[in-house]
């Protein structure tokens, strides 16, 4: 089978299940990717200057052109099903700045979250669909991995370990090395202490009566800030003297962190591996993830085949901008990443929706699909 | 251009950069033939093999470095890292100078007493992005270091925005929040209001001899350089 041959064939499939097909530009203005996905992806784009000045580029992704489509034609709707099929263009390092147009067809599933549930049925539609569309092609034998960063969410929610701090391992999840980098600094304990607070106040402000600080920085006047406010800045200053984490609490912390992620396994044993570290850690608080845990594996083994799925609590490092569960699946050899997706709730937001729209999604990487079939 | 056989050798033409090539030149005895005036712009360098100096703007030189058409230049590091992608591959460091030093830095206005390293910068740029719905803009000339540098510490939440000269005054005047630039000794950005984070120096850079690995090299265009390097050692 030809690409264009897999395009259409796997997009009749989403259109045959109910979704609506958006055929979109391959131009747009760089900025939305920037805002979207950072920096990082400007080395990756293919970008140019038009006539009035603006950057423009070659789509390096389809999910953030959809979510854009649906906010500007659907913006009173709550909920989308949205398929999308063609080229999408980027530049890897790995292949030396050589140019490369891949193939994709992926979903969206946008829905209102409802924040009294889990919210698990769109989780395990997509994955359903996705497993659906590789047996269209006839592939029969493929390994599912599995990840979520809501369970991580869950677990951190509970360490004693300043809300700051969460927040840094859960934005930098992605980010491998920065991650790292954040566990050994946990490690060595965290904030200013007292001293050191009044230290800096003296050296500053000659009084280390930090009580007054919005004042005493409100008294530099024609010094502008740099659009942050003096109280902004007075409150995060007392904010790192708080919450104080000492080297052993936050040695204890790390392992606690290091061994929670180390966690792996088929999908269907992953609670009672769940259960047995709550046990050998004498964690008491998380039965409620585990009940979710549950209830997912149940969910997901009523309908799909699970002998294949796997559970890792490491997976997802590395992977984009997905804020929920994820997922990838590849060939029986291992080689080849067929499909991947997951749960963004965020993107809409970032993008302008006024409303809380939460979405998931997965694409299937075309051109390697045509190398097994 | 019949110059096959020569070295070809690009120098600064104006500036600091030259005043303190020029300085070094004659304290080493390196000595220009043809050199009517300091204005003009070709000549060669007596007693190393067959050479012709070109004299251009230091960007230039970064920009024939990488395209090969000189075999070797005198510029900066920053604008080696900043301008050539892949440098490494096309460009090798042949001497480094004593001068055009310089360093780049990250720098915030310093009444953000809250933030002493990368790390509150990554908080704080999330912050403002939460707070403002737009990315904290970072002015600055180098644009590529700076996002080097910038994902190694985790900060993702910003923007460059390309300033065009004063870098210094950005955050003052509403084009940016903070900024990327060099520095030799800080008095500029201190007198700014600016503070330099303390692990936020990026490159330091100096002047260097560097040779460009496009260019087509044979043994006398070598010859002429190892003489050269040994006069400016």
């Amino acid at each position: 089978m030809s690409i264009q041959e897999i395009n259409i064939k796997i997009k009749n499939y989403f259109i045959e299940c109910g979704f609506e097909y958006v055929e979109l530009p391959l131009v747009y203005d760089s900025d939305i990717f920037y805002e979207t996905s950072g920096e990082v992806i400007r080395k990756e784009m293919f970008s140019f200057v038009d006539d009035s000045g603006k950057e423009k580029c070659l789509r390096p992704d389809l999910t953030v052109p959809t979510c854009q489509n649906f906010l500007r034609n659907q913006s009173n709707n709550d909920s989308a099903k949205l398929c999308y099929s063609g080229p999408v263009f980027r530049s890897s390092d790995s292949l030396e700045g050589q140019s490369l147009e891949l193939n994709q067809s992926g979903v969206e599933i946008i829905f209102r979250l409802n924040k009294l549930e889990n919210n698990l049925d769109k989780d395990v539609e997509a994955l359903k669909l996705a497993t659906h569309t590789l047996d269209k092609l006839n592939i029969s034998e493929y390994k599912i991995n599995i990840g979520s960063l809501v369970f991580f969410h869950k677990f951190l929610h509970y360490l004693e370990l300043p809300d700051r701090w969460k927040q840094r391992l859960l934005r930098h999840f992605f980010r491998r090395s920065y991650f790292e980098t954040l566990l050994v600094r946990i490690s060595s304990g965290v904030g200013y202490d007292d001293q050191k607070r009044k230290n800096i106040m003296n050296e500053r402000f000659g009084s280390d009566n930090d009580q007054n600080l919005v004042e005493i920085l409100n008294r530099k006047e024609f010094i502008d800030l740099g659009s942050r406010s003096v109280e902004e800045i007075a409150d995060r200053f007392s904010q790192k003297s708080k919450n104080l984490v000492t080297q052993s609490d936050g040695e204890m912390i790390v392992k606690l962190i290091r061994s929670f992620l180390s966690l792996n396994g088929k999908l269907e044993e992953f609670p009672k591996i769940l259960r047995n570290f709550v046990k050998d850690f004498k964690i008491t608080f998380f039965d409620e993830a585990i009940q979710t845990m549950e209830e997912f594996v149940n969910s997901v083994s009523s309908q799909i085949k699970t002998s294949n799925i796997y559970f890792n609590n490491d997976f997802g490092h590395s992977i984009e901008f997905y804020d929920g569960i994820m997922f990838e699946i590849f060939d029986k050899t291992g080689k080849h990443k067929l499909i991947s997706g997951g749960r963004y709730d965020k993107l809409l937001k970032s993008l302008g929706s006024k409303r809380e729209l939460a979405a998931i999604g997965f694409a299937s990487n075309n051109n390697e699909i045509e190398k097994i079939i | 251009m019949n110059n096959n056989n020569e070295l070809r050798i690009a120098l600064p033409s104006k500036g600091r950069l030259r005043e303190d090539m020029d300085k070094l030149f004659s304290k080493k005895g390196i000595i220009f033939n043809n050199l009517t005036s300091d204005r003009d712009y070709i000549g060669s360098i007596a007693g190393i093999g067959k050479n012709l100096v070109y004299f251009l703007s230091a960007k230039e030189i970064t920009n024939r470095l990488e395209e090969g058409s000189i075999h070797i230049g005198l510029t900066g590091d920053d604008l080696i890292q900043e301008k050539i992608y892949n440098y490494e591959k096309k460009i090798s460091k042949e001497c480094k100078l004593s001068f055009g030093k310089a360093n780049l830095v990250v720098a915030i206005p310093d009444l953000w007493i809250d933030v002493v390293t990368m790390a509150d910068l990554e908080e704080v740029s999330n912050i403002h992005r939460g707070k403002h719905s737009r990315r904290l803009r970072v002015a600055t000339k180098y644009k590529n270091l700076t996002n080097q540098f910038f994902s190694r510490y985790g900060v993702v939440d910003y923007r460059t925005v390309e300033s065009h000269g004063s870098t210094e005054s950005a955050p003052f005047n509403g084009f940016s929040e903070i900024i990327v630039d060099i520095t030799s000794t800080g008095e500029t950005l201190r007198a700014n209001n600016l503070r330099v984070l303390d692990d936020g120096l990026i490159l330091e850079s100096s002047a260097n001899i560097f040779k460009s690995l496009t260019a087509d090299w044979d043994q006398a265009h070598s010859q002429s350089l190892k003489d050269f390097l040994k006069k400016i050692a």
